[in-house]
């Protein structure tokens, strides 16, 4: 996953996105009953949150979550955590 | 201070950048620097895998007495029945043998953060350029009258997973038909603030099918509770009369306890109850106060951007040690400690810029093994203060559905599978 080949990335992007895996699991790859984020695109990703953001996509928790991040902030995660197309 | 920084950015570039330019002129490199991590729970093993990410060739060492872990999230499941002591267990072989963490089998007595090393139970001391204590709690027995650490497992806490959990989990089976259980909940701040309230409902839960007829008395050294609302909403839904809780202002505090008799005094009130549970007050564990690492709240004070201890050079705290408001102290919030504490040890190390810190918590409890409630916060630096995101986080709405309580429940044993995996894995 892109956040760990280039593991050595001390930046903001990093600092958001390694809080994803408390959930998510290692990586993005979830064990469990929560969705895994391995292997999905970027944009789709970032739909996601948005989604998320604007409660309109259906949701538990991740709206809660996802407002205390701006725009950027999604966008940085989404790019990190995401492949490209 | 400086001085220290500095040798330790010696120590890592001269391995780290040593083979390109270095080695030519470098006859023997200088060694990596070393970092020694306390504590095996969910702070130490995060801080000391993801360290080995951001700084992949430090030598990193993580200090533990006990060879396995049990983890408080989810020993509410092992009381009610829905799963086994065994099923907590964590041990740390992934930390050893796939990210190169030295563990190490020994109790720190004090980190002498003026020597910059760790006195150990064993007789030895162990040196490092940056040191992180994440030890966890102890309990304050003497602050309920009549208890002590010896006659505790009459009236087990349960409150550190092992085997008290069994102990507790025992008394709840052999207890009489229609029988009171008692749960005495300690003044915050404490570790896991819902957990007594997640127990209350668990125990009640399997009560309900075992032992009907029998209740659930909670005994509080608060006034209000976390999650309150959705957990009193849930419990006159699903477990109606079964669960009485009593708090502070009502004379819900124990004061006193006779562990002989299981009897539970407040100030005026007594409760001669069948099972109790007393949670006693809680601090900083023992090593973090012997070491001048807490202030006079029993808490080590740090600086939330870096988790840098306030009294120690070189010191960093994590975990329920450490007092890094308004965060809770859970397992989440623990994850999330070291996980930011690594990118600032590292950033520190190499002598990169560190990017803001960035936590979170998210908090799950069942009610039920079908009814599952969260809580949730994010929290970033606000005027040189950390602050929980303003509009973000809360709590579980209290209008859902049962499927949406369903869904919540699955979400808490999947967000179990992936912090274990994330932490220990």
């Amino acid at each position: 996953m892109a956040v760990f080949s280039n593991a050595q990335a001390l930046d903001e992007a990093t600092a958001l996105a390694v809080n994803c895996f408390t959930c998510h699991g290692p990586e993005g790859t979830s064990p469990g009953e929560i969705p895994s984020l391995q292997g999905k695109r970027a944009a789709y990703l970032l739909e996601k949150l948005r989604g998320f953001k604007s409660d309109s996509l259906p949701n538990t928790v991740m709206h809660r979550i996802v407002t205390g991040y701006d725009n950027s902030q999604l966008e940085a995660i989404a790019h990190l955590l995401g492949t490209t197309p | 201070m400086t001085n220290g920084v500095d040798q330790s950015r010696r120590r890592l570039l001269g391995l780290a950048a040593g083979t390109a330019v270095l080695s030519a002129c470098v006859k023997s490199p200088l060694p990596a620097a070393r970092v020694a991590i306390i504590g095996g729970g969910f702070a130490g093993v995060t801080c000391a895998k993801y360290l080995r990410r951001f700084a992949p060739t430090i030598d990193i060492s993580l200090i533990t007495p006990e060879s396995e872990y049990f983890t408080c999230p989810f020993s509410n499941t092992v009381l009610a029945g829905i799963s086994r002591l065994e099923d907590l267990r964590q041990s740390y072989q992934a930390l050893r043998d796939i990210h190169g963490i030295k563990v190490v089998h020994d109790r720190v007595l004090a980190v002498e953060a003026v020597e910059r090393r760790l006195r150990l139970a064993g007789g030895s001391t162990l040196a490092y350029d940056k040191a992180v204590v994440a030890p966890g709690i102890d309990f304050d027995f003497a602050a309920v009258e009549g208890l002590t650490a010896e006659n505790s497992p009459r009236m087990p806490h349960a409150w550190k997973a092992g085997a008290q959990t069994a102990q507790l989990s025992e008394h709840i089976r052999a207890m009489k038909q229609g029988g009171t259980i008692a749960i005495s909940v300690p003044p915050a701040p404490f570790r896991c603030p819902p957990g007594p309230y997640e127990r209350a409902s668990l125990i009640a839960w399997y009560l309900q099918q075992h032992n009907p007829g029998a209740k659930v008395l909670i005994l509080d050294g608060n006034d209000s509770f976390s999650k309150q609302g959705l957990f009193t909403a849930a419990w006159q839904h699903l477990f109606p009369g079964m669960i009485e809780w009593i708090p502070i202002s009502q004379d819900g505090a124990v004061r006193r306890v006779d562990t002989g008799r299981t009897v539970l005094y407040t100030e005026i009130g007594e409760h001669a109850v069948d099972v109790a549970n007393v949670i006693p007050p809680q601090r900083a564990a023992a090593l973090a106060r012997d070491s001048g690492l807490t202030d006079a709240s029993g808490w080590c004070p740090v600086d939330p951007e870096t988790f840098a201890s306030t009294l120690a050079d070189d010191v960093y705290v994590l975990g329920d040690a450490a007092k890094v408001n308004p965060m809770p102290k859970s397992a989440s919030a623990a994850n999330s400690h070291g996980k930011q504490c690594a990118i600032a040890i590292a950033a520190a190390l190499t002598g990169q810029n560190k990017p803001p810190v960035s936590l979170h918590n998210t908090c799950y409890s069942l009610v039920t093994p079908a009814y599952g409630i969260s809580v949730s916060a994010i929290y970033r630096m606000d005027n040189g203060a950390l602050a929980s995101v303003a509009g973000a986080g809360g709590t579980s709405p209290a209008d859902a559905a049962e499927d949406f309580r369903r869904q919540e429940a699955d979400y808490a044993r999947g967000w179990y599978a992936s912090i274990c995996a994330d932490s220990f894995g």
